[in-house]
């Protein structure tokens, strides 16, 4: 099975070559850098390091990039793909772990989380009570315990891809797609990963805005489950 | 509804339709949005022509001074508008996603088939 991983980039100047040479070493997958226009030198450094790339003439949001890698991987025939962070919080090594699963068709969806084995950095305090606020969502909604909704490393299979690719959240998209994938009656795994602290880069959620990111994303949530099937399983 | 009212609000609805006709004339607005405004200045022509209407229906609604009754007319016809131009948005926003994505992707494949053609070992081991 051929698998990409896909790795939106937003102002990641300082970290994208380093993770590129890291994936290169740590795993044979395909890559693509999804460049959200960034504003700092990233463009650059995409080009000087011959790093596979697609450049957004637009800036589309985290949402709108990864989703542009979903199409650019279903386009060209790719059965997995893998969501990998820009700003190294993702160690390459662990890809493997992700893909396995969907290899061995015991589920669609696979999301790499913090909290299975609580090893690791484990994140901010204030984002580990939306992470809390989401697992009960989903549990309520879904009937499902998935511990880390927010992890943007995950991989999936053509029919998540396609999901994806009809409908994905422009911002904070990964709880939501996670509970359409549910509600779409797609097998969703947890495995438990590993997580460094980000190396460089700013979160894309800071503190002002993580009243916003949570009721945005727990109306998103809830929203699923009113919004049509599009997947026929 | 006084005489004055009456005249002020005319006066006030052909200038607003002298100002959207304007705009249609340098085609700066697409006839579709605008035929909902056409439509709302003619009610409030109609209205103001024949201030019975209006008293008609405050007695309907249960609004004591029929001019309220306008107003709340108004508020509801200007928030169905606003809805509306949201969904507008919502759509226009979708389409131009999409379109720069596909845009892109495009480029991408482009560049790759290019540098195929030009037969140079790809050092960064695209697709």
């Amino acid at each position: 099975m051929t698998t990409l991983l896909i790795i939106p980039c937003y102002n990641e100047s300082a970290t994208i070559a380093e993770l590129y040479h890291e994936i290169r070493a740590k795993t044979p997958y395909d890559v693509v850098v999804i460049n959200d226009c960034s504003k700092d030198d990233s463009r650059m450094i995409l080009r000087q390091n011959c790093i596979p790339h697609i450049d957004l003439l637009v800036n589309l949001g985290i949402g709108g990039a990864v989703q542009a890698g979903y199409r650019y991987a279903l386009r060209n025939g790719y059965d997995i793909a893998v969501q990998v962070d820009g700003d190294g919080q993702h160690d390459p090594a662990w890809v493997s772990k992700l893909v396995e699963p969907i290899e061995c068709g015991d589920a669609d969806m696979v999301i790499g989380s913090r909290f299975i084995d609580e090893q690791g950095f484990q994140s901010s305090a204030a984002r580990r009570v939306g992470i809390t606020l989401f697992k009960g969502l989903l549990y309520c909604l879904r009937g499902k315990c998935v511990t880390d909704a927010t992890s943007g490393f995950r991989a999936a299979n053509r029919k998540v891809m396609q999901l994806f690719d009809d409908y994905y959240s422009k911002d904070y998209p990964e709880p939501d797609s996670t509970a359409l994938a549910l509600r779409n009656n797609l097998r969703v795994l947890e495995v438990p990963v590993i997580m460094r602290e980000r190396q460089g880069g700013v979160s894309s959620i800071n503190v002002f805005r993580s009243v916003y990111y949570m009721l945005k994303v727990s109306v998103s949530i809830l929203m699923t489950t009113i919004q049509p099937r599009t997947v026929r399983v | 509804m006084t005489l004055k009212l009456q005249l002020l609000v005319g006066v006030v609805v052909v200038i607003i339709f002298l100002f959207l006709l304007n705009l249609l004339r340098k085609r700066n607005i697409e006839l579709k949005y605008c035929l909902v405004w056409l439509i709302g200045l003619i009610s409030l022509a109609v209205i103001d022509l024949f201030p019975g209407l209006l008293y008609a229906l405050a007695g309907l609604l249960g609004i004591e001074t029929p001019v309220n009754a306008l107003f709340a007319i108004c508020i509801v016809f200007l928030a169905l508008v606003c809805v509306s131009l949201t969904v507008v948005v919502s759509r226009l926003s979708d389409r131009l996603r999409k379109l720069v994505q596909n845009i892109a992707i495009k480029e991408k494949e482009m560049a790759d088939e290019l540098r195929q053609k030009l037969g140079e070992s790809d050092g960064g081991g695209g697709v």
